[in-house]
């Protein structure tokens, strides 16, 4: 790579990688594997560089390579190093994660599988519709629709299952 | 957007809010991507010569397909097979939970409850001087921290962490990358601080600890070659940081670390791959070791293949993870540092299945292994000798996911 496209890279890198961070970590659940996943991606993208002709499609690439990656890749997580599974919150954090605890709904998000977690996470956060995110996982809308149907389904059966428990004990 | 949509965009919203910015940078990014446009190239390189090789070898009708013509990385004549009754993990520590209680089962069979805050999560446990060291995470919160439960005294806290730690081998000394990014050394069992000191060049991770010198160099999530470091906790000075980037992953009591060294025909010269082992300086970890050098593809290839490399306690051999990427498959190799210092990458084969990790050694002559990362309980562990053969370990079947522990200095 030229010194000017790395710049270019190393730009974006700086301005992006925390709102990939945050995609990343909602995508896999975890702060550290979160990490390495948009170090993957974006280590991916400076190697495929001179395929991305348009700079404005930057964006859409990593943004693919991350929600592929983080569908596919963790089974064969691989490192020279003794990971850890969670890095220490932000400063700050605390109040929140208290009032998180009780989010159930995070709980439920995270025994979907990865590729329907996908799909929800780039439709409900990321704002994206159907033919995006069926660009995105390189899968058909149809399956996007799918994905997004038996995701939020399970998701909903979990709910209410939890609120007819809560209210057994009450 | 119904109420269930609604409800679940406000939770990935507010969980978003809790992450900021990333550790890494736009230069630990950017270093990573040069290191594997070198593999590429390298690989690249080594695919057309397999090509020509296996051409050649079609043509005098020796040879059957390309892929038998690359150097394979995996036992060509493995040894005696896997014992057909497996041992137990005797001789081993090993460390489970029964009731929810974290038992330890020391070689003799000694049982012991490690005496834990019953909030605690235990992640890993390492038997050290005079001891046992936990790091766990606390119910409820989202930090990790080391807990040191002495024998016969009451367990006591540590540190929290922000990276990783490491032991001695005489299990005397702890260095641990604590919440801020400081490296503090420890003595153990005392816990009294030793040393500390900042963060270099990014969040440092501790490769190892050899008497006073313990090995740093900063992190790498893909396995891309860093800058690696030496602090001496005698004068507390940490010395400059290796001129190359470079892949280390252990080291030996006596201060040798396995050392591979790729450079960059980008930032000039030619490209050149060399593997050895380095012993410390008292400032400084030497890139210039003798060791297996090689300009071809082939030998840099080699060399970029090593994952990780363990080295014995004597050391005097390395327990290497060697990885074919054309396969997506690692194998375990042994290699004598002897031939290394003498030039020569002479790798012999183990029957350790493929994609196992090395963990550590247990004593001079053999090593533990497993299919899967150290922080993964209940892997399939093998203990492997330095002729190669490894055998499965047995675990106890009352423990719940039970694992084979290292102890520094007798636990």
């Amino acid at each position: 790579m030229d010194p000017a496209n790395e710049q270019t890279f190393r730009d974006f890198v700086a301005a992006r990688s925390g709102a990939l961070l945050r995609t990343a970590f909602l995508l896999v659940g975890d702060r550290g594997r979160a990490e390495d996943l948009v170090q993957t991606a974006l280590v991916k993208t400076y190697v495929a560089w001179g395929r991305i002709r348009d700079p404005e499609a930057l964006e859409g690439y990593v943004r693919r390579t991350l929600a592929t990656t983080a569908t596919s890749w963790w089974r064969r997580k691989s490192s020279s190093e003794r990971p850890l599974d969670q890095f220490p919150d932000v400063p700050g954090a605390d109040e929140i994660g208290a009032r998180l605890d009780r989010d159930v709904m995070w709980d439920h998000l995270a025994t979907l599988p990865a590729k329907q977690r996908a799909v929800l996470v780039l439709r409900y956060y990321e704002g994206l519709g159907e033919a995006e995110i069926a660009d995105t996982l390189r899968i058909s809308r149809g399956t996007v629709k799918s994905h997004a149907s038996r995701a939020l389904a399970a998701l909903r059966r979990r709910l209410d299952g939890e609120h007819a428990e809560t209210g057994v004990r009450q | 957007m119904n109420d269930l949509e609604q409800r679940l965009s406000e939770s990935l919203v507010r969980r978003a809010q809790t992450v900021l910015e990333p550790v890494f940078t736009a230069d630990d990014v950017v270093h990573a991507g040069r290191s594997a446009v070198v593999r590429r190239r390298v690989l690249a390189a080594s695919g057309a010569l397999a090509a020509v090789v296996a051409a050649v070898l079609l043509a005098t009708n020796v040879l059957g397909g390309d892929e038998r013509a690359l150097p394979p990385v995996g036992p060509t004549s493995p040894p005696s097979s896997v014992a057909p009754t497996p041992p137990s993990a005797a001789g081993l520590t090993v460390v489970g939970f029964n009731n929810g209680k974290t038992v330890t089962i020391q070689p003799n069979g000694t049982r012991s409850t490690l005496d834990l805050p019953p909030d605690l999560t235990v992640l890993d446990v390492i038997g050290v001087s005079g001891g046992w060291l936990v790091h766990a995470r606390a119910a409820g919160d989202q930090s990790h921290g080391l807990w040191i439960v002495p024998e016969g005294a009451d367990t006591v806290h540590v540190v929290d962490l922000e990276g990783n730690y490491e032991v001695s081998a005489d299990g005397r000394t702890l260095a641990a990358v604590v919440v801020g990014g400081e490296v503090v050394a420890y003595e153990l069992p005392s816990l009294q601080e030793r040393r500390r000191i900042r963060r270099f060049n990014g969040q440092p991770f501790v490769v190892g600890i050899a008497d006073d010198l313990v090995l740093l160099r900063e992190p790498s999530s893909d396995g891309a070659p860093t800058k690696a470091a030496v602090w001496n906790l005698a004068n507390n000075l940490m010395g400059p940081p290796t001129e190359n980037n470079v892949n280390v992953w252990s080291l030996g009591s006596g201060g040798q670390a396995p050392v591979a060294i790729v450079t960059d025909p980008a930032t000039g010269g030619q490209m050149r791959g060399c593997l050895s082992v380095a012993t410390l300086r008292p400032d400084a970890l030497p890139e210039n070791a003798p060791g297996f050098c090689a300009t071809d593809e082939s030998g840099i290839l080699t060399v970029l293949r090593v994952r990780r490399a363990a080295i014995s306690p004597g050391g005097d051999q390395l327990a290497v993870e060697s990885y074919d990427e054309r396969r997506e498959r690692s194998a375990v190799q042994m290699v004598t540092v002897a031939d290394l210092n003498a030039g020569r990458w002479q790798p012999r084969p183990t029957n350790a299945p493929p994609d196992n990790r090395v963990l550590f050694w247990d004593s001079r002559d053999t090593f533990v292994t497993a299919s899967r990362g150290p922080d993964d309980f209940g892997a399939p562990y093998y203990r492997c000798g330095t002729n190669g053969a490894c055998t499965p370990l047995t675990l106890p079947t009352d423990l719940t996911e039970a694992r084979v522990v290292p102890v520094y200095g007798g636990g």
